[in-house]
């Protein structure tokens, strides 16, 4: 049986609404930072949004089930999409800087090898790449 | 809050961003090694709009990226270099100068005792034509030690002229150099491209000019210009100017700019100043003294033949001839052709050997320079050891300052493959956390869609 949000819920709701919202902001921020290369502001964002995820979540699970109707289902699903929206976007920079920050890490380590020992170096490299 | 046009602008934004940024950051780990290249940094500004009083925020704005450089302590490197580039000119003649004269056993201080100890013998013995024809071929060996003596000056001061020859030819190629990249900065620069490491390169060149002439590096109305101590240009922007070489009519290197003007004595620093300084102050010095020490051991000695008479009881002869012009050094001869024509009696009688105490005198009393030969030729090797060590010391010092300038230099510039390496450690672990971060969105996200929020 479905069990529907009381008046007394509303509330949980819109604090869901807020706290899905602030999330949507730090994954902006976020974003923004790994743009910007401000490793800082994003270790901070990152900070922010586990704390914001692990109280929509506790949040989440303490209410469900739990159905919201009328407006409240309606803001709170608007509030879900744009996170997930922004955050496929933000997925999306975050595999990609990934994957450039581990060719660099690739290209030091090569370096360093070459500097210590030159012919394993050149060898190991040649080997990986076949 | 931003729309989804908005995200997406600034996701894209900041791909284009970052994708800049590691590419200077590949380049900084690809060029670690790479002398005189300096760190990039990525010029990165958060762009933002108005839009009815309210700034909207539009993500990341790529602005370009500028090299890591401290143009003080460049110019300070640079002055550091000239004053080695000196320092290694004049050490390198004054040790080959050394060499000549810092002989115990031979040379010029070595002669004159081998000299008056032959003499000495020959008061015992003064109608011995073996021990006369001994103090004769002890005054020839003298007269060849000076003669080595100057022609180690003489030798010296041609390498300073070579010096200066060969420097002047290699700052002329360096200015072209110069002008060029100069030139192709400037194009660079104009079509938006890379004048990072064309600068790099300049600066380079313009340290290697340093070791060769004292210059001073100015910026007019943007243009950069390199000219010599005294002002003479030898790169305004994208143009070079020539020196050239001209030998004066003592043999001397004399330098001119590129209007023809004589600048020789008013460069400084730089093998070219070293070699002037060489060339022009510290072996005219050094020839003065060989040849005064040269002219004056020849009067003495000739006086002291003179009041006395040879073997055969005519009045003493002069021993040594010196040329009337010219080095006293590189032209003493010996003026006696027999061992017989030495004067060492003081009543013409063969026996006698009177006047070799007379001769015997010139080794301790004082010449007119006011010290004894030996003396003045010790103080002669003295200055030449003191010149070197001064300048030895000199060169020392800054090499020393120079290395804590380029590591200081190194410091602020040159890339560290640790820093880069821990930097990319913490974008990494940060990467992590967020797709952790992302995951657990998801399955917020999830969650949400399962309480049929998405069923309506």
């Amino acid at each position: 049986m479905e069990q529907r949000i009381g008046s007394a819920n509303i509330d949980v709701v819109a604090t869901w609404v807020e706290l899905l919202r602030d999330l949507e902001r730090e994954v902006q921020a976020a974003t923004s930072a790994i743009g910007c290369n401000q490793l800082t502001d994003l270790e901070e964002s990152l900070w922010r949004q586990e704390t914001l995820c692990g109280r929509l979540k506790r949040s989440i699970t303490a209410i469900c089930p739990a159905t919201p109707g009328g407006t409240s289902r309606a803001s709170l699903r608007e509030a879900a999409s744009r996170l997930k929206t922004q955050t496929a976007i933000y997925e999306k920079l975050v595999v990609h800087s990934s994957r450039s920050t581990a060719i660099l890490q690739h290209l030091c380590s090569l370096y360093r090898n070459a500097a210590q020992h030159p012919g394993r170096a050149i060898y190991s490299s040649i080997s990986h790449e076949a | 809050m931003i729309g989804l046009n908005g995200s997406l602008s600034i996701a894209t934004e900041a791909l284009g961003a970052q994708t800049a940024a590691l590419e200077v950051t590949n380049n900084n780990i690809a060029n670690a090694n790479t002398p005189g290249y300096s760190r990039q940094i990525v010029s990165l500004s958060s762009a933002a709009s108005i839009q009815n009083g309210t700034t909207v925020d539009e993500g990341v704005s790529y602005q370009g990226f500028t090299s890591v450089r401290d143009a003080v302590l460049d110019m300070a490197i640079n002055a550091a270099t000239s004053d080695q580039g000196s320092l290694t000119a004049q050490n390198t003649l004054l040790t080959q100068i050394n060499s000549a004269f810092s002989g115990t056993t031979t040379g010029i201080g070595a002669s004159i005792s081998t000299l008056f100890s032959d003499l000495s013998a020959l008061s015992t013995n003064p109608s011995d034509s073996s021990a006369r024809q001994t103090v004769l071929s002890d005054a020839g060996a003298l007269a060849n030690m000076f003669h080595q003596g100057a022609a180690a000056l003489s030798n010296a001061s041609s390498a300073a002229n070579q010096q200066v020859s060969s420097a002047v030819a290699q700052v002329n190629q360096l200015s072209q150099q110069i002008a060029s990249l100069n030139g192709q900065i400037v194009s660079a620069e104009a079509g938006g491209g890379d004048g990072g490491a064309l600068t790099d390169q300049r600066d380079e060149l313009t340290t290697q000019l340093s070791q060769l002439i004292g210059v001073s590096t100015t910026q007019t109305n943007g243009t950069p210009t390199l000219t010599t101590t005294n002002g003479s240009p030898l790169v305004i922007g994208a143009s070079s100017y020539q020196l050239q070489v001209t030998t004066a009519p003592d043999g001397t290197a004399h330098v001119l700019d590129g209007q023809g003007n004589d600048i020789t004595n008013e460069l400084s620093g730089g093998t070219i100043g070293g070699a002037i300084t060489a060339q022009d102050n510290t072996i005219p010095a050094l020839s003065q003294q060989l040849d005064a020490l040269a002219s004056q051991f020849a009067t003495a000695m000739n006086s002291a033949q003179a009041a006395g008479y040879d073997l055969n009881g005519n009045p003493g002869a002069a021993m040594f001839t010196v040329p009337a012009t010219g080095s006293a050094a590189a032209g003493i001869t010996v003026a006696l052709t027999s061992g017989s024509q030495i004067a060492a009696s003081s009543d013409g009688s063969s026996g006698s050997s009177g006047n070799v105490q007379a001769l015997l005198a010139v080794q301790t009393n004082n010449l007119p320079s006011g010290a004894s030969p030996t003396n003045s030729y010790a103080t002669l090797v003295g200055n030449i050891g003191f010149a070197g060590s001064q300048v030895s010391a000199g060169l020392t010092a800054t090499t020393s300052s120079l290395q804590q300038l380029t590591t200081q230099q190194d410091s602020e510039s040159a890339v560290s493959i640790d820093e880069e390496t821990a930097n990319l450690i913490r974008y990494q672990q940060a990467y992590s956390a967020s797709a952790r971060v992302i995951s657990t969105i998801n399955d917020i996200y999830t969650t949400l869609m399962n309480m049929s929020l998405g069923d309506g």
